[in-house]
């Protein structure tokens, strides 16, 4: 009996209520499905995402090319698998970036607290009043674009909630009982109890925040993109091809619609998660 | 609660400029020098050398700063463009109304149909409806807006033809545009109002109201609503402040002549100064709003205001 109750681990606990949410189930299963394509991208292309075929410019959706194919006779599909590369390492990239700076000034903030703590929530207050797309845009114009500034750039920007977000969870719970104890009790460093305490406790928030920075971060990356600062043509990045795409909206409406909707499935599929999983890393929410 | 508004309008200042000095500081280190862009790679370093004395560019990054400052914060003047040698401020003022009506028209826009959603969805909880306006709200939120504007061209423009597809002139013209910008709102709003409805209608209150024989109408829509807005007023405030400063991409899309194409034609053409006055100003703005919000905030639920009596 107690073995059995014991064996009930929290994510477990956690697992057992996604897989109750059709719709957190539904955005895991189109990940991992994106994943692997992105993963395996250059086994699956049907053809060479570079591939120019001066016979086949703008072909409309066929057999032969599934998706069409855009102003040089490239096809569309294979551009579009091996850009979600590009989409996805932007997209988690970005938000890595963004909890690595979140985790080393939030808890430098919440757990040292007085001056150190008001400095960086100052900087903070001033970070957080230029409105993210702005700060992205002054970020790229200043280290030019290409696909690792527009990580940084990105990162930079949304940066503020995940070091406001560590903050508030230290703050929480630097006072309770059992950090006091291992501070006395095994003479843990500061550094230790972030790391073996601190963290822990808030890794289920941080992943919730995280999973629906990764769509926000895409759907920035993509709109960047779009206005020449992010990721350039030729290469495939989603946003970088529905600029290419906008001269050729009113006679091939193809280029445009195919790149959108893969774009919109997988931010779809990350917020469908990313709800599912606040709703079971929070039993209080669902009652 | 005027100590609360002195309070926050003096907070004001040091943010305002913190936002200068960081705008200053990230575009002051970029590589280039404005003298070889004005006068172009052609003119001699004696020429080059006289106008950046007189532009000031050879004092150190201390003197700059507080002459930037200066200017900005006493004399109101954000600098003149390198390639046009006007005034940021007068261009500003020329573009702020095209920014201003796309970020308020998608302001009210996202509130006439997210607010009323998200009540439906609410009073419906878990029923089809409530879910229905739910998945429309993520697939909503999940669309990048540049693109729901091109699809909205698509159809209207090229289709039917009956929106133009780009510019301004008439209230036509901002009609896409404005749907493609308040799209991620309303689902936002939405979603938001069903979460913060749904802890409402579920406090005492209410249902001392219903067991008192209140009907389920009036205990929704006059106990229970007024409170369950609150949280929203600080959601319209932020995101109309935040469209303001972030409607770049889809004023590209549609030739839009606001304060986001200028900056980004500025952008392109290294053209800092206009990069660092647009970015200054649509902070402070932002703040502004931010301040005006919290204030209405703080006024409308008498648990702020009492603190602070």
């Amino acid at each position: 009996m107690d073995k059995r109750y014991k064996s009930e681990s929290q994510a477990l606990a956690v697992i057992k209520r996604m897989s109750r949410n059709k719709a957190s189930l539904a955005g895991l299963v189109i990940l991992s499905i994106l994943i692997l394509i992105a993963l395996l991208a250059t086994w699956i292309m049907p053809y060479s995402y570079t591939k120019m075929d001066m016979g086949s410019r703008f072909a409309s959706p066929s057999f032969q090319h599934l998706f069409g194919c855009d102003e040089l006779g490239r096809d569309i599909l294979s551009r579009l698998i091996y850009g979600a590369r590009y989409s996805l390492i932007l997209g988690l990239g970005s938000v890595g970036l963004s909890v690595i700076f979140g985790l080393v000034l939030g808890s430098a903030a919440g757990f040292f607290g007085g001056i150190v703590d008001s400095i960086i929530m100052r900087f903070l207050d001033i970070f957080s009043s230029i409105p993210g797309m702005l700060m992205a845009v002054v970020i790229s114009a200043v280290l030019g674009s290409g696909f690792g500034n527009c990580i940084l750039a990105i990162s930079v920007s949304t940066m503020p909630q995940y070091v406001r977000l560590l903050r508030a969870q230290i703050m929480s719970i630097r006072n309770m009982e059992y950090l006091e104890a291992s501070a006395t009790l095994q003479n843990c460093s500061k550094l230790r109890i972030i790391v073996k305490h601190v963290l822990p406790n808030s890794l289920s928030s941080m992943i919730v925040t995280a999973t629906m920075g990764v769509a926000s971060s895409i759907l920035m990356a993509a709109g960047l993109s779009y206005v020449g600062l992010g990721v350039q043509p030729p290469n495939p990045e989603w946003g970088a091809m529905l600029s290419g795409a906008r001269s050729y909206l009113r006679d091939y409406p193809h280029m445009v619609i195919f790149p959108g909707i893969v774009l919109a499935v997988t931010v779809l599929s990350l917020n469908m998660l990313g709800d599912g999983l606040r709703d079971a890393l929070d039993p209080k929410l669902k009652k | 609660m005027s100590k609360y508004v002195i309070k926050r309008l003096l907070w004001m200042i040091p943010v305002a400029v913190g936002v200068a000095v960081v705008i200053f500081t990230i575009l002051y280190f970029t590589p280039g020098d404005p003298a070889v862009m004005i006068l172009g790679s052609s003119a001699t370093f004696e020429d080059r050398q006289a106008l950046r004395e007189t532009m000031g560019l050879n004092d150190g990054y201390i003197v700059q700063l507080l002459r930037f400052l200066k200017e900005t914060f006493i004399e109101f003047n954000l600098g003149t463009s390198y390639f046009t040698n006007k005034a940021v401020t007068t261009e500003i003022a020329a573009r702020l109304p095209y920014t201003f009506i796309l970020a308020l028209g998608s302001m009210v826009l996202s509130c006439v149909i997210g607010i009323p959603l998200g009540i439906t969805a609410a009073v419906n909880q878990n029923k089809l409806s409530d879910r229905i306006s739910m998945l429309i709200a993520l697939i909503g939120v999940s669309m990048p807006q540049f693109w729901i504007g091109l699809l909205l061209v698509l159809v209207f423009s090229v289709h039917l033809g009956i929106l133009p597809p780009s510019g301004v002139g008439t209230f036509r013209h901002y009609i896409i545009p404005i749907i493609a910008t308040s799209l991620g709102g309303i689902a936002t709003q939405a979603r938001l109002v069903r979460s913060s409805m749904l802890e409402v209608i579920r406090s005492d209150y209410v249902t001392t109201a219903r067991a008192k024989g209140v009907s389920k109408f009036t205990a929704v829509y006059k106990h229970a609503l007024p409170n369950a807005l609150i949280p929203v007023i600080t959601q319209v405030g932020t995101s109309f402040g935040k469209t303001l400063g972030g409607t770049i991409v889809i004023e590209s899309v549609f030739s839009i002549p606001g304060i986001g194409n200028y900056m980004i034609s500025a952008v392109n053409n290294r053209d800092y100064p206009v990069v660092r006055g647009s970015v200054v100003f649509l902070a402070v703005a932002f703040s502004f709003i931010v301040l005006l919000v919290d204030i209405i905030y703080a006024y409308v639920d008498p648990r702020i205001k009492a603190q602070y009596k």
